[in-house]
């Protein structure tokens, strides 16, 4: 294996490291040290290269290839500015991985928030229980990620409590005129019988190239009720390279929802582990890719136990040269009988040029189990158009409005309040544009 | 309203209409009948501007300007209104939705005021009662999932809320029960006012006794060949279109 640009990386993480001071926290620390030992054997993979096929459309290689600054010192991130979202929550910000001031907020009914760099501070035996234990040690971008990171996001929601606002994260990337990398981690603990509602805002700040890459941990508890919504609205020079790592105990729901409209490259990996019988995951996703966009949705749905529930719905749209790619693995092992898992991918390509790449995988190792899959590639339906400006609707009115209407499904599934409205109008302004 | 002359026009290379002539005043309803495939659908698309079909000879006016020049969405806008033989369904496009884009859009291009939330609900109900139309259905996705029936009384009530001048209905009559062909056919009645025309499409007489017609023309082969008064229905009925074709022939 050509290792080059792996030794560029890791010359480029000595030089850091011999000018960072002691001031650290020592549970960071030890992840940092196993994540050098696993990187200096991974590669950072190329397009189609193994990894059981997940990287079969996407070049994530020459995503890191170029020579950026590594944003090391978390900057302050912003107060509100215009762009944030109109939803009501606990705002977590952050700027380039960091959370600024590296604090935590602690609300009377046992909820933690804020920098995971002050959670492993101030709650080390909390943070030492979850802190990479869900991630998979072959994952070089987990391994990047903690080797890098200074900071990410630490949500805790105690035993019982159900949370009534929503988190708002708002992660902004990008500092003026520099390109940059930036790296972190983020945990997210929801104990037993919990409830929590999330939405996490990509966002960019100015016009620069820049990579964020960045690894999430999910626990969610027995009988915990969780919703994720996420938006990826990044400037057209930015890549986004996520990993998501849920691990659900019993009778646990988890629900995503991811919205992709706006960055050069969007790869999201994401890996459910249904650990406890009764679990049910919901993944749903819509992308919307224009110009020379890159989308890509990779998922692995693990069906560990018996009796969970799964299901996943992505819906994309791609225009120029724009490209879309939902590749959604379902494992159920032997033992997982009377396992319900449920996949939906459906594309619409408006011009040639455009891609929509859908790729089901599908390993059933028990025999009781429900499993349907389906995906369609299609364009738009020229006899609906004509039907609709025969009632006087414009042709880019009409174009509008049956876009809309085939992701309409799917952003109308959050129940965050006042949420729906938002990626609505997101979503008509992407629609516009492509 | 309506001038059509010598109009020819070909699908893929064929030649479908070979030289119609036809015309409508205000107050007055057309029907049109023929066997299938005669052109029937063919003639009501060319003049709502279906891009399939490819103009290659004569000339439409229409309130005096030249209908084929004019964009679907604007013949649209000006008044002309076609009831589909097939409706088309769009998934995720709500009926209010797509009556509240399709009214502001035909009110800007008559220099109208848009119609405020409640005053354009309220024409909703109004108008869906015309025909009966179940409420729960206006709240769906456009056509989907409606049945046959109630696919055709959604075209009148498209009909009733666009107010057109000019409505094309082809074949509103087939797959209608009994009670839905004369909800439908009062309902049309209902719409007609001395400023309006309607061109109703049909294979039989029974709808014709609620749109009573001042014409009836047969169309065969592309063409008109023949044109009477509502007798001419009732005939055809009894005796096909044999007499007519030989005729012809
Ligand atoms: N897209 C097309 N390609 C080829 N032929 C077509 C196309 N559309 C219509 N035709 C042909 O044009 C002719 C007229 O069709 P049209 O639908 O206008 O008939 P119609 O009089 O409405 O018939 P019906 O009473 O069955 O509704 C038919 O022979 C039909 O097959
Ligand atoms: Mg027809």
């Amino acid at each position: 294996m050509e290792r080059s640009l792996e030794n560029r990386w890791i010359e480029r993480y000595r030089a850091w490291a011999a000018t960072r001071g002691a001031a650290s926290v020592p549970l960071l620390e030890a992840v940092r040290r196993k994540a050098l030992e696993a990187f200096e054997r991974l590669e950072i993979p190329a397009k189609g290269s193994g990894h059981g096929d997940r990287y079969h459309y996407t070049d994530l290689r020459t995503a890191f290839a170029g020579e950026y600054r590594l944003a090391t010192e978390a900057a302050p991130a912003s107060a509100t500015d215009s762009d944030s979202l109109p939803i009501q929550g606990h705002r977590i910000r952050l700027l380039n991985g960091g959370c600024g001031e590296k604090t935590l907020t602690r609300l009377s009914n046992g909820v933690i928030f804020g920098s995971l760099a002050a959670a492993a501070r101030q709650e080390p035996s909390l943070v030492e229980r979850y802190y990479d234990t869900l991630t998979d040690p072959q994952d070089v971008f987990s391994a990047m990620s903690a080797l890098w990171m200074q900071d990410g996001v630490f949500v805790y929601v105690p035993t019982g409590v159900e949370e009534p606002l929503p988190f708002v994260i708002e992660d902004e990337v990008g500092d003026g005129g520099e390109a940059l990398y930036c790296f972190a981690r983020h945990l997210f603990v929801f104990e037993r019988g919990s409830a929590a509602r999330l939405v996490w805002d990509h966002r960019s700040r100015g016009e620069a190239s820049t990579l964020k890459c960045g690894t999430r941990e999910v626990s969610v508890g027995e009988d915990a009720r969780i919703e994720m919504v996420e938006l990826y609205r990044l400037s057209a020079q930015a890549v986004s390279v996520s990993g998501g790592y849920v691990r659900q105990a019993r009778n646990s729901r988890f629900e995503s929802l991811s919205a992709s409209f706006n960055g050069a490259l969007l790869r999201h990996d994401l890996t459910v582990m249904l650990d406890g019988c009764g679990a049910e995951n919901r993944t749903d996703g819509v992308m919307l890719a224009g110009e020379a966009e890159k989308f890509d949705y990779t998922t692995d749905i693990r069906h560990h136990v018996s009796d969970c529930t799964s299901s996943e719905q992505f819906k994309s749209i791609a225009s120029g040269e724009g490209t879309a790619v939902f590749s959604g693995r379902i494992y159920v092992a032997p033992d997982a009988q009377r396992t319900n898992a449920y996949q939906q991918n459906n594309g619409l390509i408006l011009n040639t040029g455009a891609h929509v790449y859908t790729k089901p995988q599908l390993e059933i190792y028990a025999d009781d189990v429900k499993c349907s899959h389906g995906a369609t590639v299609g364009q738009l339906d020229p006899e609906a158009i004509y039907y609709m400006r025969q009632r006087g609707i414009s042709l880019q009115e009409a174009r509008r409005l049956q876009m809309y209407g085939f992701v309409r499904e799917v952003l109308g599934k959050t129940r965050i309040e006042g949420l729906a409205e938002v990626l609505e109008a997101m979503a008509v302004d992407k629609i516009d544009r492509l | 309203m309506l001038e059509v002359k010598n109009l020819h026009a070909t699908v893929d290379g064929k030649e479908i209409l070979r030289g119609i002539n036809f015309s409508v005043r205000a107050g007055e309803v057309h029907a049109i009948m023929g066997p299938n495939g005669s052109g029937k659908s063919t003639f009501a698309s060319v003049l709502a501007g279906n891009e399939r079909f490819e103009v290659t000879d004569g000339e439409v006016l229409y309130e005096g300007r030249d209908l084929l020049s004019m964009s679907i969405e604007d013949r649209a806008r000006a008044g002309i209104f076609l009831g589909f033989q097939y409706p088309v369904e769009i998934p995720g496009v709500s009926m209010a939705n797509f009556l509240k884009v399709a009214v502001s859009e035909k009110r800007k291009y008559q220099g109208l005021e848009p119609l405020s939330a409640a005053e354009f609900l309220r024409m909703m109900r109004e108008r869906a009662s015309v025909v009966e139309l179940d409420s729960k259905l206006t709240s769906r996705a456009v056509n989907e999932g409606f049945s046959g029936g109630e696919k055709k009384k959604n075209e009148i009530f498209q009909m009733a809320m666009l107010e057109p001048k000019l409505a094309i209905l082809d074949e509103t009559d087939s797959g209608l029960d009994i009670d839905a062909l004369r909800i439908v056919g009062t309902g049309v009645t209902k719409l007609k006012r001395p400023d309006n025309a309607t061109v109703v499409i049909t294979h039989y007489q029974r709808l014709l006794d609620y749109i009573v017609p001042d014409y009836v023309h047969v169309l065969y082969k592309g063409q008109i060949i023949y044109s009477g008064d509502k007798s001419l229905a009732l005939k055809l009925e009894k005796e096909g279109y044999d007499w007519l074709i030989n005729q012809y022939e």
